[in-house]
């Protein structure tokens, strides 16, 4: 008994030792041991702050941010750039985001995640830690949590954030999950009330099956559909032709009227190649074209070109001034010009098609039925409405999605982390379950990172208001009051022109100060018989074909509202011949004739300006020379640097420059 | 050097702190050799003779007294353990991860805690088992077994209460389908589950209802309840053992003059059983005390080792918007969660109100008084085989819930 009690004895005084050095050992305590012989300095930092002076356990409490985080414990010298070149963990942090955010505010893990209660390697989840949801970020990754405190849709200095906003806006993800307000929740397609009128079942057909074999750029996802879905939602979609009787319905048979030749002049004369491209070349605005004609019915193109607003609620296409003649003429152009063969139903789906009308009708039921389930009323709304609650399932906290609960499917062999969830689901959505749903988005290795990126910020955390940063670049856009309003809505304006950082931006000429820039009676004119400006631009100013008083009322409108005060009116006094020839040599000078084109030669590269005295202000000129990054931050225009004597003088050269001349 | 040490020695046993610790003074008269005994703590807890049977080791196994030293473990551990805690859902998560991540041993402190915990779940229930099959709760030790199933159900509720405690999704959707199985219940089921959790679901007035239950309320149950377990055991004439045969006369005083016990025998009352068949009683000091001393050591030695390599589970923090799948309730509830699969009256109040009913009235019923303290005696086989059907039908429906249920409660293989 004496023996077993003394050898037992022993067992448990070797086992209080292990616990004794257990605790004696901690990573930590080496890793500090291991920095004291990189620096002999070691605890004290170049400012003498007491916060690194001794050894032990470190710690930064953020309470908004509901976090401590002790990762400076090992990481000490990420504060202090005389590690730069230290070894890891001692390293510096590198780049200059420290300034803006400094530790002491925002502690490490807000930005980088992982476990900030930890103190060794492993535990601190720098890679997948079992029951620790916030896996450090990957270097790729690192700006998604950018997006969890700054809730403005565009953040600068996270360009990749931006961008997989963006693309979730673009891709109509709303239309299926509910998103952060910023992701606009607007129908990305056509609404589908006359869309019988519109196609033919066997566009539809192909379409439906993959709507990249028509269009490759096609914004459509691929959804995983059967022959007999398609034919159900072919024979519902056909049904909703109810949309017959547009204001300006044109009673004429389309084929016999329409002159190709007239309708091709106009195409070209509506610059049309501005917002739709044509075989590859034009604007990214509207649907490429190409081949349209084997898509559209002749007669609806006809009555579209009409009634754009009629059939386009959203108003993003203008409202040409088209007569039934020059619409008929145009159709008959775009179905002759933009086609290649006729679309046929294959056998297999003509045998699945309807026979009776009992049957048509449950066709028609079960594809309305589908519809609802495949959330097609998440981007194309029926007369407007939805047909049902989105189908996709809430993504506003995604970012906090506990990775024990994710379903990896039969996919065994990935390390089990949202973020290689996320990005396998936008990249390939039936990758886990063969049965979701969810449709092909065709995305690029790229963008399904920059989508995953902005998703994994998605997070409700219960962070202190103050931490949040709200405030949106972009300004509401209000439609203007009056007549000059109604004209806006159109011709579509806000299409192509921004006002206030709001609308396209196809066009260069942002309209918020444009009545401080331009003169006029230009402008005028310009509306009447738009010309090109730059010449090197496809995408240009259509041909609206409006009336004179319309442009008289828009120019009035516009030199009087979209005004700067900060740009100063000139008397012509002030812009003597003097000072004009001293303009000009200083023009000639400075080369600026390798980009624009100035007495018939020059550069292409800007506006070519030998009438710009007839088309700008003189104030506007001064203002733009002096500082040309405060009127358009993305300018290529070099900043001269000029003063005020100069700006003057190269402003009454520029003047004197008139096309009556 | 030698008389110098003694010197010292005599100075220091002569003084009053030495002398307020220890009574007696050196072990040269008789009257000081039964001050060795009736001021010893150990002859105290335990009589100074015990019956040769109880000793052996493959009678008891140690389960009482293993499960008493684990209640001490929990104690000292959890004490310190709550020098850290926080018991509000906000900072409780936290606390925890402070302990397990950079309070000095608190890793193995919670460790400790946790598999001791476990551990005396296992330990009490194997003591039920070794007491019934050694049918050592006949008369008159009934009421002992009495006291023994409430011990068991303190026990199990102060395990279902500290699990809870850490806030973790492992605690909260265990206790919220734990708890959930009490409202099965017809009638009051809800409002039992309501005065328990404090509300309709397990939040703020839940924690702080089983941080006082588990810190307060149940401890001091169960170290009254122990004191009457011990107590009895005494009275009862220590634990239990098979019929004595031999010489059952007394012992008189003068049949051992050297042997300071003999001055029991002036106490009347049972407590003198230890003169009768003096043929089976041997010494506590050197036949018992020796073996808890080495169960002891061997038992907490294997304690800290297990909580140097394995850590107490610890998932992430709480959320009522995320249900695991399957979420489970504690292990030992396991059975009866599998059995709630079936049947929720059955599993969820049937079972668990026969059981305990069961477990009380099983002295009062099972009264043949044959074959006491022998393990398993083929006279008590109709007891024995229901007995033993229970407990092992219990352990499968555990080892199934456990193991074998994955998502939705489906049957899943564990390898």
């Amino acid at each position: 008994m004496k023996t077993a009690i003394c050898i037992s004895g022993v067992l448990l005084f070797i086992s209080f030792l292990l616990i004794l050095q257990d605790d004696f050992n901690q990573q930590w305590k080496q890793v500090q041991q291991r920095f004291a012989t990189i620096d002999e300095n070691r605890f004290y930092s170049a400012d003498g702050d007491a916060y690194a002076a001794e050894p032990g356990v470190k710690q930064i409490v953020v309470s908004g941010l509901d976090r401590v985080d002790r990762c400076t414990t090992c990481h000490l010298g990420v504060q202090e750039s005389k590690y730069a070149h230290a070894v890891a963990p001692f390293t510096t942090h590198p780049g200059d985001m420290l300034r803006i955010h400094d530790p002491k505010e925002f502690g490490c893990t807000a930005c980088h995640l992982g476990q900030g209660y930890a103190v060794s390697f492993e535990t601190a989840a720098h890679e997948k830690l079992e029951f620790w949801n916030e896996t450090m970020l990957p270097r790729e990754l690192l700006q998604a949590t950018c997006g969890t405190c700054h809730l403005s849709e565009e953040v600068p200095a996270a360009p990749q954030l931006t961008r997989g906003r963006l693309l979730i806006r673009d891709k109509g993800c709303s239309g299926c999950h509910d998103l952060n307000n910023f992701f606009e929740d607007t129908p990305r397609g056509p609404d589908l009330e006359g869309i019988g009128n519109k196609t033919t079942p066997a566009w539809l057909y192909q379409w439906l099956k993959n709507p990249r074999a028509y269009l490759k750029d096609s914004r459509m996802p691929a959804f995983r559909l059967s022959d007999h879905e398609i034919v159900s939602l072919m024979e519902f979609l056909m049904s909703l032709n109810t949309k017959d009787s547009p204001p300006r319905l044109i009673k004429e048979q389309p084929s016999e009227e329409g002159n190709e030749d007239d309708g091709g002049t106009l195409v070209s004369e509506s610059r049309c190649i501005s917002c739709h491209a044509i075989h590859g070349r034009g604007g990214k605005l509207a649907p490429e074209l190409e081949r349209v004609g084997d898509k559209v019915r002749e007669e609806w193109l006809a009555n579209f070109l009409r009634n754009v607003h009629y059939y386009q609620p959203e108003k993003v296409m203008l409202e040409y001034n088209f007569t039934d003649r020059n619409a008929l003429d145009i159709a008959a152009y775009v179905l002759g010009e933009f086609s290649e063969e006729a679309y046929e139903l294959p056998d297999s789906v003509e045998a699945l098609l309807p026979r009776s009308e009992s049957q048509r009708k449950d066709r028609i039921e079960q594809g309305r039925k589908l519809m609802a389930k495949y959330g097609c009323d998440g981007c194309h709304t029926i007369s407007g409405k939805r047909l049902s609650p989105r189908v996709g399932p809430k993504l506003t906290n995604i970012g906090s999605r506990l990775e024990s609960t994710l379903d990896f499917g039969k996919m065994t062999d990935v390390v089990p982390t949202l973020y290689n969830w996320m990005y396998m689901k936008v990249k390939q959505p039936a990758v886990f379950d063969s049965t979701s749903i969810m449709p092909d988005f065709h995305l690029t290795d790229r963008e399904a990172l920059e989508i995953t990126l902005a998703l994994l910020g998605n997070r409700e955390l219960e962070y202190s208001e103050e931490y949040l940063v709200r405030e949106s670049e972009r300004s509401l856009y209000r439609k203007p009051a009056g007549a000059f309003g109604e004209l806006f809505e159109r011709y579509s304006c806000i299409s192509c022109h921004s006002i206030d950082k709001y609308g396209g931006d196809i066009s260069t000429a942002p309209l918020t100060i444009e009545g401080s820039k331009v003169q006029y009676e230009w402008l005028k004119d310009y509306l009447l018989n738009p010309s090109a400006i730059r010449p090197l631009l496809a995408e240009r100013m259509p041909r609206f074909r409006m009336t004179e008083r319309e442009a008289a009322l828009m120019a009035d409108y516009i030199k009087k509202v979209y005004v700067s005060d900060d740009i100063p009116g000139f008397f012509e006094y002030e812009l003597t011949s003097q000072s004009a020839d001293a303009g000009r040599r200083l023009f000639m000078e400075l080369g600026c004739r390798s980009c624009h084109i100035v007495e018939k030669t020059g550069g292409y590269v800007g506006p070519q300006l030998d009438d710009v005295g007839d088309r700008l202000e003189a104030g506007w000129l001064f203002s733009w020379l002096r500082s040309p990054l405060t009127y358009n931050a993305e300018t290529i225009h070099p900043d001269y640097g000029f003063s005020e004597e100069q700006a003057k003088q190269l402003t009454a050269y520029l003047m004197t420059k008139r096309g009556a001349q | 050097m030698k008389p110098f040490l003694e010197t010292w020695v005599r100075r220091l046993t002569a003084g009053r702190v030495w002398k307020s610790f220890f009574r007696h003074g050196p072990v040269n008269t008789d009257l000081n050799r039964s001050l060795v005994i009736t001021s010893n703590v150990a002859l105290h807890l335990h009589p100074v003779k015990v019956r040769r049977d109880s000793v052996r080791f493959w009678y008891t196994i140690g389960l009482g007294g293993l499960s008493f030293l684990l209640f001490l473990v929990l104690v000292i551990t959890g004490i310190l353990l709550a020098f850290y805690y926080v018991p509000s859902t906000t900072l409780a998560y936290r606390s925890i991860k402070d302990i397990d991540n950079v309070v000095s041993y608190g890793r193995i402190l919670r460790n400790m805690h946790r598999w001791a915990a476990h551990g005396m779940v296992i330990t009490v229930v194997l003591h039920m088992c070794r007491v019934f099959f050694t049918y050592a709760f006949a008369n008159p030790r009934e009421f002992n077994w009495v006291i023994g199933v409430f011990l068991l159900l303190s026990t199990i509720g102060l395990s279902f209460t500290g699990y809870l405690l850490p806030w973790d999704q492992l605690a909260y959707w265990a206790i919220t389908v734990g708890t959930s199985m009490a409202s099965y219940a017809p009638v009051v089921g809800e409002k039992i589950r309501y005065v328990l959790l404090g509300g309709n679901v397990v939040g703020q007035g839940a924690l702080i209802r089983f941080y006082v239950l588990h810190c307060f309320v149940l401890p001091a149950a169960m170290i009254g309840l122990l004191a009457v377990h011990f107590w009895r055991v005494r009275k009862d004439g220590g634990i239990s053992g098979p019929q004595l045969v031999g010489t059952p006369e007394r012992e008189t005083v003068t049949a051992f003059p050297s042997k300071s016990y003999g001055l029991m025998a002036i106490v009347p009352g049972q407590d003198i059983t230890a003169e009768r068949y003096p043929e089976h009683y041997v010494l506590t000091w050197t036949h018992l005390i020796p073996k808890e001393v080495l169960a002891t050591i061997i038992a907490i030695a294997a304690l800290n080792l297990v909580s140097v390599f394995f850590n107490a589970p610890l998932e992430e923090l709480a959320d009522p918007r995320v249900t695991p799948n399957p979420a489970k309730a504690p292990w030992y509830f396991l059975g009866l969660q599998e059995l709630v699969h079936y049947s929720a009256l059955v599993g969820g109040v049937l079972l668990p109100a026969l059981t305990v009913i069961g477990l009380l009235c099983i002295p009062y019923l099972d009264t043949r008084r044959e074959a006491t303290g022998v393990w398993l005696s083929r006279r008590r086989l109709v007891p024995n085989v229901i007995f033993g059907l229970f407990v092992v039908s219990m352990t499968v429906l555990i080892i199934v819930g456990t193991f074998f249920r994955g998502a939705n409660w489906a049957f899943v293989t564990p390898w």
